[in-house]
């Protein structure tokens, strides 16, 4: 901890003093605009967490559709060589 | 304080988690206490109403959080209002300000039989400058806020033994410098 500067004073505090000071209605306000932004700001959070999920669900999806589509040509490719070579080959 | 008083106030808390209409009750009682605490931290009424404003706001918000430890409820506020002193004071860079109310001052020396006497009130005032904050935190909760040392251990997130040893060091030093019959107690 760092220096310690002491002062002393001749005001005392009293409760009329502090009077001004003291508004709970103001608290509660404060209170209920700090939670009300909580409570989007989770909102906020599970919707971008919900977004990313369903984004990541759709890449995933239609990385599956164009391996399943790559293997269905090279499906369909692998037979036709083969016919093409069989007709190429020479009578024995 | 008795242990029923206690447990009344904890109730409030319990009631304030579904009713925040409920702490106001908590806020009124000891809302001069705890603004007293910071003003003599800061020496600045608007700095001290934030920063009361705030530690009244972190208690309702985290009211969920309190659990029964024997202490005060008064002695969660003075710990929340304690951490927001000291992270006003790591923003700011500065050094901490103590200021004692005259009158406070005057008593002890009445008590020591003693003449006001300035040159002395500005020895003991270098005195207290050159003890380390956290044993002015001690003090300031022992004799200006007449706290126990369990609650001075809780507030200040110490042992109540450790409370005890720094309250007795800086009496000590006080009774033999300066001649003040405050006993370990807190009373003259």
């Amino acid at each position: 901890m760092g220096k310690v500067e002491i002062k002393i004073r001749k005001k005392i505090l009293t409760p009329d003093n502090l009077q001004q000071y003291r508004n709970y209605p103001a608290l509660l306000k404060r209170y209920e605009r700090n939670k009300r932004f909580k409570r989007a700001l989770r909102i906020f959070i599970y919707s971008i967490a919900l977004t990313l999920f369903v984004l990541a669900l759709i890449f995933i999806s239609m990385w599956k559709v164009l391996i399943d589509k790559e293997q269905e040509q090279k499906n369909q490719q692998e037979p036709k060589t083969e016919q093409t070579t069989e007709g190429n080959r020479p009578p024995y | 304080m008795s242990e029923e008083e206690i447990r009344a106030e904890y109730a409030v808390l319990e009631k304030s988690r579904k009713d925040p209409e409920a702490f106001g009750q908590l806020y009124k009682k000891y809302f001069d206490s705890i603004f007293g605490f910071i003003y003599r931290q800061t020496d600045d009424e608007d700095i001290a109403a934030d920063l009361c404003s705030q530690t009244f706001l972190n208690a309702l918000k985290n009211v969920d959080k309190f659990t029964f430890k024997g202490v005060p409820v008064s002695a969660w506020f003075y710990k929340i209002a304690s951490n927001e002193v000291n992270r006003h004071y790591r923003k700011k860079k500065s050094d901490k300000t103590f200021s004692l109310e005259e009158d406070r001052i005057r008593n002890l020396y009445e008590q020591a039989n003693e003449g006001w006497d300035e040159e002395m009130v500005e020895r003991l005032l270098g005195y207290l400058a050159e003890l380390p904050a956290e044993m002015l935190e001690v003090l300031n909760l022992r004799f200006f806020e007449d706290k126990d040392f369990k609650e001075i251990a809780f507030i200040l997130d110490i042992t109540e033994s450790g409370a005890k040893m720094r309250a007795y060091r800086a009496l000590d030093s006080l009774r033999k410098n300066f001649k003040l019959k405050i006993k370990y107690d807190g009373k003259g």
